[in-house]
């Protein structure tokens, strides 16, 4: 496994350089220069927001793609490696990334809030504690979990079946089975509105106003919230897919004619 | 005991049976040639020795182990697709396949790299498809295994890169190991087989040495036009 991960970072190294660089070079941008004259304090705050979701889209890309190549291409699937070995090596590749990219927020925060307390962006981080941002870390990481595992039972499916539609067939199910778990949610644990609870605990809100207190961030406030039958209940689901995938991928999997 | 062994394997792919009832036992020491013509099973049937592919019935087993993870490590393929990664360099072909496989050979991916004239700091991509497959017959020979699958490794290539291959296959023919090689260009390649296995539709319909073909009169070319003529 480790010599997998080894061989995807060598593969993918200047493109994941690259991200990091643009991110770096636009929050320093945002920082000394902000663009206060072109566009509102609010598009300043969405520009630096885009910016860490962009990274953040592109290491889930990236993990996604890893597991993909594991499937298709022989040079991994002729290695002698387990099923849980190449799950586990994808994860930990888009996991990596998201550590980055969480850790450049934090310098981007403290840096904020040490030396530049009247910049606009620190209106952003300053009522955001240290235990609020490992709050929003762990909700981060684990919807970050969830999204791929799902993704990489809806890729193994894909590769595991033959029939003619099964790309459509693939995507329909998946978005129904994730509706399903969402409403199967929603009746046994009472919550209010639809998506995953482990969403909703992490609220951010972008809002336009003169002193950009629309923009907040919330996250949970103590390890009963994080133990919640809610959260357990989608923690058992990432189990459950996992499973899937690697059943999937020992028995059913092989190369598309 | 046999090396490879086919028990009723049945494979079916879109309503069209890849293999159909297919059962066969290959001894070690020996090269044996798969020949059929294209979209007979050959790749088929090498894909599910490799373990790429799940019998829909029947048992695979090499050297008395059911086909999966255990026999990666008995099992060198060379598959109808590249072994290599577009990122790659020669060299970190080699040093991926020898970073993988403990039966990875360094010392003879060295030879081999120098007999196919391949140099280590040329990008895979920027090989002709001949040179391509000799890199990756390289890969696929530098390992000592029991049992090489090759498939089509002279598919698509010059007569004279042919001819470095199959001199290639033949240099590095370990005895003790058995070489399946598919193709449906016999007479380039009949004069290294001891053994040929004759596939259409999905079925077996000849396994016999090349000494006792000869002996009766025909050589396996003629075999070849006789049993797939239309």
């Amino acid at each position: 496994m480790r010599m997998l991960l080894y061989y995807q970072l060598k593969q993918r190294r200047n493109h994941l350089l690259g991200v990091l660089g643009i991110l770096v070079l636009l929050e320093l941008y945002l920082l000394f220069f902000p663009p206060v004259r072109q566009i509102t304090e609010a598009g300043v705050i969405m520009l630096s927001g885009t910016g860490y979701i962009g990274a953040f889209i592109v290491f889930s890309v990236e993990s996604i793609r890893s597991f993909f190549q594991s499937l298709k291409l022989p040079s991994r699937r002729l290695l002698p490696l387990r099923p849980v070995s190449h799950v586990l090596a994808a994860l930990i590749y888009g996991l990596l990334g998201f550590a980055v990219i969480a850790l450049l927020a934090l310098l981007h925060g403290i840096l904020l809030k040490q030396a530049f307390p009247r910049h606009l962006l620190a209106k952003l981080v300053d009522p955001v504690s240290f235990q609020d941002f490992l709050a929003g870390l762990a909700i981060g990481t684990w919807a970050f979990l969830f999204s791929v595992i799902s993704i990489y039972l809806l890729i193994a499916f894909i590769y595991s079946f033959h029939f003619k539609y099964r790309v459509l067939v693939a995507i329909v199910g998946y978005n129904l089975l994730l509706t399903g778990i969402s409403r199967l949610e929603e009746y046994l644990f009472q919550v209010e509105d639809g998506g995953s609870e482990i969403f909703r605990m992490l609220s951010i809100r972008w809002g336009e106003s003169a002193d950009m207190s629309g923009v907040n961030v919330s996250g949970p406030s103590s390890i009963t919230h994080w133990l919640s039958g809610a959260l357990l209940y989608e923690i058992a689901f990432g189990v459950l897919f996992i499973v899937a995938t690697l059943w999937l991928m020992k028995n059913k999997v092989e190369r598309i004619k | 005991m046999s090396l490879l062994e086919l028990a009723n394997v049945t494979k079916r792919y879109k309503g069209t049976r890849g293999l159909n009832g297919v059962s066969l036992s290959l001894d070690p020491g020996k090269i044996v040639g798969l020949l059929g013509p294209n979209g007979s099973g050959k790749t088929t049937l090498m894909s599910l020795i490799a373990g790429l592919a799940h019998p829909d019935s029947g048992t695979i087993k090499v050297q008395g182990v059911p086909v999966g993870l255990a026999t990666r490590s008995l099992v060198s393929f060379l598959p109808d697709q590249p072994l290599t990664e577009p990122w790659m360099k020669v060299e970190d072909a080699v040093a991926y396949y020898a970073d993988f496989f403990a039966d990875f050979d360094r010392e003879k991916a060295r030879e081999l790299l120098s007999f196919m004239k391949l140099l280590p700091s040329d990008p895979v991509t920027a090989l002709s498809k001949g040179m391509s497959e000799r890199l990756q017959l390289t890969l696929a020979l530098s390992r000592r295994v029991p049992l090489y699958l090759l498939d089509e490794p002279i598919g698509g290539v010059d007569p004279v890169a042919r001819g470095k291959i199959l001199d290639a296959i033949v240099e590095q023919y370990s005895e003790d190991s058995t070489l399946v090689v598919s193709t449906h260009l016999v007479r380039d390649i009949e004069r290294i087989f001891d053994e040929v296995i004759l596939i259409q539709e999905g079925k077996i319909v000849l396994q016999q040495e090349v000494e006792d073909l000869r002996l009766s009169g025909v050589g396996v070319e003629e075999t070849f036009r006789e049993v797939f003529a239309e």
